[in-house]
This record gives C-alpha cells, sequence and structure tokens, in this order.
C-alpha cells in the first residue's frame, strides 16, 4: 500500500474521531437531572448518548456500504466494490472516481444519527408535556435563539429548566451530524485500509475498531464538559477548542496505530 | 442471508418494530423494578438526607452499557448455540437471553447489596425480602428485552443484508434501548412516581433533592410498585421512540434505495427529520400556551 | 477501629501483568504443544488477574470524583486497549513469518501490553494537561487501566479460541461478533466493582473481592461461547464452564461474607428504622 494512501488513512482516522469529539458537544445532555425534571436536556449521559446516536450512525453506513458493496447499488457506483477489495480506495485516484459513494455512505451515518437523535428528544419531550406537564424551557438564556420565545418565565423556581426546547432539539441536530459523519468516516478509512477485502470478519473488525475509537473520543469530550450540556447556547460550549486539541491528539496517535496494522497487512495467515 | 424481496422486507421491519417496541417497553419497566440509572441518583442521596427507604438500588452501570452487555452477550450465546449445537434459532435465541438476564440478576444483587453497605454510616438496613421478591421481576424482564433485540438484530442481519454479525447489532441496538429507555422511560419514574406527593405541573426543585416518596398507597413504598405505576405511560412511550427508531431506519432504507442511485433513502431520512421537528415544535408552543407562565412578565 | 492495610496498587500492577501474562502463556503453550485445547481456561486466569489490577486503577482514579461517572473510564480503557492489542498481536504473528521461529508469537502479547501502556500514557496526559481535570492518580491510573485492558482482551480471547494469536482472534472473536461480549463483559467485572461499592464506606477488600466475582461470572459465558470455535472437542468448553461455576459459588459467598462482616444492618423484611430525632 503506497505512502500517499496510508496518509489519507491516517488523516481520515484523525479528522473522524475529531469530528465525534466536537459533535459530543452539541447534544443537549442533562444527566440525571434531567430525569427529574430539574434540569433541560435528555436524561442521559454525554458518552452514552453520544454513542447512541453514532451507534444508529453506524447501523446505517453499515447497510449503504453494503447496498454498494454487493447489492442492489452495485451497477449504479461499479468501482466501488473491487477498489474496497484491493486497498486502493483511499488513494488519490480511488477518492476521485469513487466520491459520490463515499459520501453516499456518511450521508448515511449522518442521516442515521439524526433520526436516532431527534427521536430521542421528540419523545422525551412527549413525556414532558403529558406526564410531567411542564413546558419545555431552558435556564441558560432568556430568549431562545431560534424562535425567540421567553424562556424565563415558564421555569419552574429552583430548576434550571426542563424539557428539550427549540434550540436544544436544533443543537442535538448539528450534534448527530457531526458525531454521524465522523463514525462513517472512521468506518470507511478502516474498510479502505484492506479490512473491505476480509469479508464478514473485515466488516466485523472494522465496525468494532470504529466504535472502539468512537469510545475514547466520545469520553474525552464528556471529560471535557464535565457533566452537563445544553447545546451551543450553552456557556460550557466554549470549551470546545480543548476537547479539539485532545481528539485530535488521541485520534491519530490511534490512527498511528491503524496504518501501522494496515502496513503489516490485515489478513490472516 | 436471504435474498430478501419488497415485500419480504418490508415485513420483516414490520415484525422487527413490534419486536422493538416490547423490548423498549420491558427495558423500561426493568429498569423501574431496579430504580437504575438517572432516577436512582435521588435513590443514592436519600439516606444521607435522612429520608430511609425500601427501594432497590441496582447501580449496575448506567441502562446503556447494561443493556449492551445483556444483548450481546444473550446474542452471542445464541450464536454458539447455532452453530455448536444446531439449535433451532428460536430457542438458540431463547436460551441465550436467559443465560445473560440470569448473569444480569447476579450483577444486581451484587450491586444492590455493595451500594447499601457502603452507605452503612447512615443507618440504611439491606432488606433480604426485597432482594428475593424484586430480582426475580428484574431477571424477567430483562429476559424479555434481550430475547426482542436479540431477535430483530438477528433478523436485520439474516434477512435485511445488514452485514455486521448479529452480536454486534444487538450489542448497538442494547445502547439504543437504554439511552431511549433512560432518556424516556426514566423521567416518568423520576419526576412523578418517585416524588408523587409533590404538586403536579412542575418540575424538581434542587432543594427538595432526596426526599422521595417512602410510603405508598398501602404500606411502605417497593420499587415493584413504581413498576405497576409506570407502566401506564413510560413504558409504552419508551417503547413507541425505540420502535419508530427501528422501523423508520429499515423502512426508509427499503423502500427508498432505488431511487436517486441511494440518495433516495438520505432524502426520505432527512425528510422524516423534518416532519419531528415541525412536531415537536406544535408540541411546544402547546405546552406554553395551555400550560401557561409560572410566573408574570415583571415589564 | 484498625485501619485495613490497601494493598499498593503497584503490587496489584505487578500480579496482573506477571500474572496475565504467564497464564496466557501457558494456556498457548499447553494447548500447542499437546495439540488439545483443554487449557483455554488458563487464559480466564490471566483475565482475572488483570482485572483485579484494572479495578484497584479505576477505583483510585473515580475516588477523585470524575464527574461523568464509573462506566465511561471502563469504555475508555478498553476502546484504547482494542486497537493497540490487535496491532500488537500482528507484530507477533509478522515476527513469526519474518524469523521462521514460532516462539517469535510469544513477542505478540509483549508488544500488545508496551502498546496499550504508551496509549494510556498519552491519554493520561491528554485528560490531566489539555482537558485540565487535574486528578492527581488521573496519569500512573490511565496507564494501569490501558494495560489491564489489553491483558483482559488478551486472557479471555484465549479462553473463547484456545490461542492469542492474530488469525484466530480474527477468524474467531471478529468474524463471529464475540467481540461484542468481550469488551462488554470484559469490561464489565473491571468498571462494576467500583460503581457497585460507591459510597463513603467502601473498602477496597470487598470491591476487589466482588471484581472476581463478576470475572468468573464473564468467565462463565466466554466458556459457553467458546462452544462456537471447539465444536469437534466440546469438553474443553465444558471444563471452563464448569470450573467457572464452582469458582463463582465460592466468590460470590465470599462477597456475601465479607457484606455481612462490615455491620451494615441486614434484615429479613421489616419497616424502616426510626431514626433518632
Amino acid at each position: 500500500m503506497d505512502p500517499i494512501t496510508l496518509i489519507i488513512i491516517l488523516l481520515g482516522i484523525t479528522i473522524g474521531g475529531l469530528l465525534v469529539g466536537v459533535g459530543v458537544h452539541f447534544v443537549p445532555v442533562g444527566g440525571a437531572p434531567a430525569a427529574m425534571a430539574q434540569a433541560t436536556g435528555i436524561g442521559t449521559g454525554t458518552t452514552m448518548l453520544a454513542f447512541s446516536s453514532g451507534a444508529l450512525g453506524l447501523i446505517s453506513a453499515g447497510f449503504t456500504m453494503h447496498d454498494i458493496m454487493d447489492g442492489s447499488l452495485k451497477s449504479a457506483y461499479p468501482t466501488f466494490g473491487p477498489a474496497a477489495l484491493d486497498g486502493t480506495l483511499f488513494s488519490i485516484s480511488g477518492i476521485t472516481s469513487n466520491i459520490m459513494p463515499i459520501l453516499l455512505v456518511v450521508v448515511a451515518g449522518v442521516v442515521g444519527a439524526m433520526i436516532m437523535m431527534v427521536i430521542l428528544a421528540v419523545v422525551a419531550n412527549i413525556l414532558y408535556a403529558f406526564a410531567i406537564a411542564v413546558p419545555l424551557v431552558s435556564a441558560k438564556v432568556k430568549f431562545d435563539p431560534i424562535t425567540g420565545d421567553r424562556q424565563d418565565l415558564y421555569v419552574t423556581r429552583g430548576t434550571e429548566g426542563h424539557g428539550t426546547p427549540t434550540v436544544a432539539v436544533i443543537s442535538s441536530l448539528l450534534g448527530g451530524l457531526f458525531g454521524g459523519a465522523g463514525g462513517a468516516l472512521l468506518y470507511l478509512a478502516f474498510v479502505a485500509g484492506g479490512f473491505g477485502a476480509l469479508g464478514v470478519a473485515g466488516i466485523a473488525t472494522a465496525a468494532f475498531l470504529t466504535i472502539g475509537i468512537f469510545f475514547v473520543n466520545s469520553v474525552l469530550a464528556s471529560y471535557n464538559i464535565t457533566g452537563t450540556i445544553e447545546g451551543f447556547h450553552d456557556p460550557k460550549f466554549k470549551r470546545v477548542p480543548r476537547a479539539i486539541i485532545a481528539c485530535t491528539i488521541a485520534s491519530f496517535v490511534m490512527g498511528v496505530w491503524a496504518i501501522a496494522l494496515i502496513y503489516l497487512g490485515v489478513g490472516v495467515v | 442471508m436471504v435474498e430478501a424481496t419488497l415485500v419480504l422486507s418490508l415485513g420483516t421491519a414490520a415484525l422487527m418494530g413490534a419486536c422493538a417496541t416490547i423490548a423498549g417497553a420491558a427495558e423500561d419497566l426493568e429498569s423501574d423494578f431496579g430504580s437504575q440509572s438517572n432516577a436512582n441518583s435521588q435513590v443514592q442521596l436519600a439516606p444521607q438526607v435522612g429520608y430511609l427507604h425500601r427501594y432497590y438500588n441496582k447501580a449496575v452501570s448506567g441502562e446503556p452499557v447494561a443493556y449492551a452487555f445483556l444483548c450481546c452477550t444473550g446474542a452471542a450465546i445464541a450464536l454458539a448455540l447455532m452453530a455448536a449445537l444446531k439449535v433451532n434459532p428460536v430457542i438458540a435465541l431463547a436460551l441465550g437471553a436467559l443465560i445473560a438476564s440470569l448473569m444480569y440478576g447476579v450483577y444486581a444483587t451484587t450491586a444492590y447489596m455493595g451500594r447499601l453497605t457502603s452507605q452503612k454510616r447512615f443507618g440504611q438496613p439491606i432488606y433480604l425480602d426485597i432482594l428475593y421478591t424484586t430480582t426475580p421481576s428484574i431477571i424477567a424482564h430483562a429476559f424479555i428485552a434481550a430475547m426482542a433485540i436479540g431477535t430483530f438484530s438477528y433478523l436485520m442481519n439474516w434477512v435485511l443484508g445488514q452485514p455486521f454479525p448479529f452480536p454486534i447489532l444487538a450489542m448497538l441496538w442494547g445502547v439504543i434501548v437504554g439511552g431511549m429507555g433512560s432518556a424516556v422511560g426514566d423521567v416518568h419514574y423520576g419526576a412523578e412516581r418517585e416524588y408523587q406527593n409533590k404538586p403536579f405541573g412542575m418540575g424538581l426543585p434542587a432543594a427538595q433533592s432526596g426526599k422521595i416518596v417512602q410510603k405508598g398507597e398501602a404500606g411502605l413504598r417497593n420499587s415493584i410498585d413504581v413498576a405497576g405505576y409506570c407502566v401506564k405511560h413510560g413504558a409504552p412511550l419508551t417503547g413507541f421512540g425505540l420502535g419508530m427508531t427501528v422501523f423508520s431506519d429499515s423502512w426508509r432504507e427499503i423502500l427508498f434505495t432505488q431511487y436517486w442511485n441511494g440518495w433516495g433513502a438520505m432524502v426520505a431520512g432527512l425528510l422524516l427529520v423534518l416532519i419531528w421537528v415541525i412536531a415537536n415544535r406544535i408540541l411546544e408552543m402547546w405546552t406554553r400556551k395551555t400550560y401557561g407562565p409560572y410566573k408574570t412578565a415583571e415589564d | 477501629m484498625t485501619e485495613v492495610k490497601e494493598i499498593d496498587w503497584y503490587t496489584l500492577a505487578a500480579i496482573g501483568i506477571v500474572g496475565g501474562l504467564v497464564a496466557i502463556f501457558l494456556a498457548y503453550f499447553l494447548n500447542t504443544t499437546l495439540k488439545v485445547s483443554y487449557f483455554a481456561f488458563l487464559g480466564a486466569v490471566g483475565a482475572i488477574l488483570a482485572i483485579l489490577w484494572g479495578a484497584d486503577a479505576v477505583r483510585r482514579i473515580c475516588k477523585y470524583g470524575i464527574g461523568t461517572g464509573v462506566p465511561s473510564i471502563g469504555m475508555l480503557a478498553f476502546g484504547m486497549g482494542l486497537l493497540a492489542t490487535l496491532l500488537g498481536l500482528k507484530i507477533g504473528d509478522y515476527l513469526v513469518t519474518q524469523t521462521g521461529s514460532s516462539y517469535a508469537i510469544y513477542a505478540g502479547p509483549i508488544a500488545a501490553l508496551i502498546l496499550s501502556l504508551i496509549q494510556g500514557a498519552i491519554i493520561g496526559y491528554i485528560a490531566n494537561a489539555v482537558l485540565k481535570m487535574k486528578i492527581p492518580t488521573m496519569q500512573i491510573g490511565m496507564i494501569f487501566i490501558a494495560g489491564a485492558a489489553s491483558i483482559i482482551l488478551m486472557g479471555f480471547s484465549t479462553t473463547i479460541t484456545g490461542s492469542f494469536d492474530y488469525s484466530s482472534m480474527i477468524k474467531y472473536v471478529f468474524s463471529t461478533g464475540f467481540i461484542a461480549p468481550l469488551f462488554m463483559i470484559g469490561a464489565l467485572p473491571m468498571l462494576h466493582p467500583f460503581n457497585a461499592s460507591l459510597g463513603p464506606d467502601e473498602d477496597q477488600r470487598r470491591t476487589l473481592t466482588l471484581a472476581v466475582e463478576a470475572s468468573l461470572l464473564s468467565t462463565m459465558m466466554f466458556g459457553l461461547m467458546s462452544l462456537a470455535v471447539f465444536q469437534t472437542s466440546m469438553l474443553s468448553s465444558a471444563i471452563t464452564v464448569v470450573l467457572g461455576l464452582i469458582a463463582w459459588v465460592y466468590a460470590y459467598l465470599a462477597y456475601f461474607k465479607k457484606v455481612k462482616e462490615c455491620g451494615v444492618q441486614i434484615l429479613a423484611t421489616g419497616v424502616l428504622p426510626k431514626k433518632e430525632a
């Protein structure tokens, strides 16, 4: 495998991990207080909420890539399958001739992640509206940046807001966008690195190594957030630069291990 | 894998959606029996503020991780039984789910004993009858959830053609169902049932944290009473959320991949997201109009 | 009340590294020289020693309150350890083909361990310096949990397949999907003990007893999964499961004894105790 392809795979892994880390900051996490209607956001922990949406993104991207390689889309994108099998998918010529299917897989990851995030937020809002009977508001801003609705009058005294207002839902979709794109990019990088040629074993390995790198970046980002965040309108969002540095370094190191593995040859003897 | 026609794929997607709905409801009920994850922080806090209780303090790592390990272990053992002993897939999935949920039950008991022993200075006792009566309910609901998730992961791999081996799919869907239960069902438990004596229609002020309900409808409140209440709203809604997720993702992939070289499925997905966002906005405006502000504006 | 002296974490690290590697090597050596697969359970013994090491390291990091909960640390450790372990095992296989000596395979786990320790050191540095978490035990703790994760992965992978080389791992652990439970119920015994014993009266011996109990549960599960690999010699799987079951019963009763010894009030049933006003 030529050095340019290896460098591109390394870049793919680094950027994929970085997108995951940044995406986690957009997701409105209420944590344990949200489950008591004490805080705005979705009531799960940061790491696992980001991973839930990334998981559906990965399933969706895996589906689409399978369709392109051996399924109903094989005739529409004939060069993708052979390029993945002989390891030239991420060479310069491989990328330029396969740009549409690569983009399709990344968008599949994005769409999967966004569907998961929106269903999580909205079904939780249905529960807040009918079972708890509270308006969906945030206590961190006086007016919702997107809809302009007044927030502070509708917040229960003593709480930090409840439910997921529109600005938080839009923020969660951005989180799904970055997380899904990052996950799909990681998966593509591993498949292009030679795992695509190993059949089911290779696909499973590529998927699980993606999950591993996803976890590392997701946990580092949640350490940066230390608890809960409401989205891009939250003051804690200003901590993103630290996460960018941390996730880039971590993903780069893991990318170095990955290309060392690809260089030695991923095939089984 | 089976060469699926459109009709077979859609039928499988419908079956998968039904399995997912049952799995979501069972997951939320099981976490209510054991008081797991978010709402458990209040149960953990209660003895420290002087409110002793008879809830089941099951602190097994948070719902997404717990369901991930439950479902993937069930699926993996099912795979092993199918491969080695040529057991029928349905029976193998049931046996795998059974063994995994027994393991899950053991984790639940050690968590209950461990957390309460580490709080002994607050005087919270370990009640053996809570352990004996609630743990079987936990194991039973975990079995339902594990078997349902194992089944639809297997169908996703075998009929719809998702390439990942189905234990990996079961793990991913386990994380998703845990996230759904934690986001949706746990709120019903935490905000409503745990604080049932507080007024309806408001969030929980920070000063009230830890002061959970100790007395039930008749006698003291146990975790078994919690599930009987949450099954009326929180659990079905969780099931609905998961069923919608499984069904929408499969449905848009089956029907629309043939249009525009695969981009049809992406456009369909984005339209779906847009519909949900608009529905959320309508819901938000409805709550503001119906419930009104807590205080009037000063200006 | 006399303070029970805690086991030093460097001692546990030595037990984990040396004991873990020796057990894994012994399993592989006995299996290949005697051409059987009955000694796969020794891989689980190595993993249990590494779990003790990892669970104590998790304890020491999380005692400072990291704000996001204990399970994330387990997932971080295994995410870090997976890629480094796979690379290390591939190095072992590569050296075998390059040098032609079959003893070069033993370099694989050592390479995997060293790469995981390096990875842990880098992530620990990032957490303390870039993310400014300022936890004193974070740097060494991260190194330890990454190394423990690596040995746990290799140990339980040996339990499933009978050997630790790269080809077995890809053919039997990844392609069947067993990597998912390997990751999850390999990480659980490391993070569950401290999470389940969280509180002001947490005690190291009780936490580590719980770690042994949880890892024996995992051993039984991996023994059942190894049926798919040892389809012709199911006795190997049976040995792992039966030994695991006997040891688990003993460990669970030992844990319950420790719970009773700690002095918590255990009631068969009853109403809430009367508090002094």
